[in-house]
């Protein structure tokens, strides 16, 4: 009797991957957990900031994954998949710990004052002449001022790609929050990435 | 500006808006400069995040990650009950020495008749000592001894 072929999991696309863990494969999910895990953890990083809380979250959707693997048709891509996942997941932790809802001094003053009141000073490209890493790790402290309600929409709209609608359904709050949240996390990002360029120059 | 015009002109950008409210806002921001600035700076803004994905990496090893996800995805092995530290040697114990001490004992009692004071060497039965050899099934095998001198009634079962 011919020895079964040993499946090459390196080399089998995520659709593969996919199908073989639905049939309740453990070493096909573990290739897909291996090839996504940055991806995964880096959204639940950059929602959460705190890197404990993100190595949990990011598990924990792993975990969730697997037990509703057999609701993925493929509509999406799984890493998309995977990415609302966890994104729900750290969402539904914000909620938990009422950060989302929390009144702080960014929160006070963008309803206090309004957006127009952070219109950029100056129209310099905060990142111009720096190298590709040096820009993402300055944008990536400036996302951490940002509050969790700001971030949330901006990685949601930025990095996700959703509607605004979808953004509302997903945070359960009305289209305008959303928008407003939008515009002030955007123009609080430009103001800390000049901040930060400033505090940096010789 | 007033908030609901940043708001409109971001919504354009963002695609949220149809393709005849996007054109007249683009034309507002050809004439206002104030709103042609936002219009740069959220489109700034914009591309500066799409292209600058910050990025991490998980802090722990492949093995540990998955590890952590392997042991809730895992169906957990019967209900056996823990082992216990010693009940494995007990175990041994109860199966190898009962049957050899046994067989020992009753070896040991089928050697009673040889000895100065029994029937057999004298010749003659005496009534204070009796031995017993009943098989009773394949598995078990049964031996008394009876002293009615000592008052001692043993039954060894096997």
């Amino acid at each position: 009797m011919p020895e079964p072929l040993k499946r090459d999991y390196p080399e089998t696309p995520d659709d593969g991957l996919v199908a073989w863990a639905q049939a309740g494969d453990t070493e096909a999910f573990e290739e897909l957990v291996f090839r996504h895990r940055d991806k995964i953890y880096a959204r639940a990083f950059m929602m959460m900031r705190q890197e404990d809380e993100a190595l949990d979250l990011s598990q924990e959707a792993w975990v969730k994954a697997w037990q509703r693997l057999h609701q993925f048709h493929g509509e999406s891509s799984f890493a998309t998949w995977m990415t609302r996942i966890v994104i729900n997941l750290c969402l539904d932790q914000i909620r938990r710990q009422k950060k989302i809802r929390s009144e702080s001094i960014d929160q006070l003053e963008e309803e206090a004052g309004g957006v127009e009141r952070l219109m950029p000073a100056e129209e310099i490209n905060p990142t111009e002449g720096l190298e590709k890493g040096e820009v993402r790790r300055r944008i990536d402290e400036a996302m951490g001022k940002l509050t969790p309600a700001h971030r949330a929409v901006l990685v949601l709209h930025e990095f996700e790609g959703l509607q605004y609608k979808e953004i509302a359904d997903r945070i359960g709050v009305s289209i305008g929050t959303v928008m407003s949240r939008l515009f002030y996390a955007r123009r609080r990002l430009a103001s800390l990435l000049q901040g930060l360029r400033r505090e940096r120059q010789p | 500006m007033k908030n609901e015009q940043l708001l409109e002109l971001q919504a354009c950008l963002d695609g949220e808006r149809d393709a005849q409210r996007s054109a007249e806002m683009e034309a507002q921001c050809a004439t206002d400069p104030d709103l042609g600035a936002v219009r740069k700076a959220i489109l700034n803004s914009r591309e500066l995040l799409r292209r600058h994905d910050p990025g991490h990496h998980v802090p722990v090893s492949r093995e540990f990650y998955w590890r952590q996800i392997e042991r809730q995805i895992t169906p957990e092995p019967g209900n056996r009950p823990a082992p216990d530290s010693w009940s494995p040697s007990w175990n041994l114990v109860l199966r190898w020495l009962v049957p050899v001490g046994g067989l020992a004992a009753a070896v040991a009692l089928f050697q009673i008749p040889d000895s100065p004071n029994t029937p057999s060497q004298t010749g003659k039965a005496t009534s204070s000592t009796q031995l017993a050899l009943n098989t009773g099934t394949a598995e078990s095998t049964s031996v008394e001894y009876r002293s009615e001198s000592d008052g001692v009634t043993i039954h060894w079962i096997h």
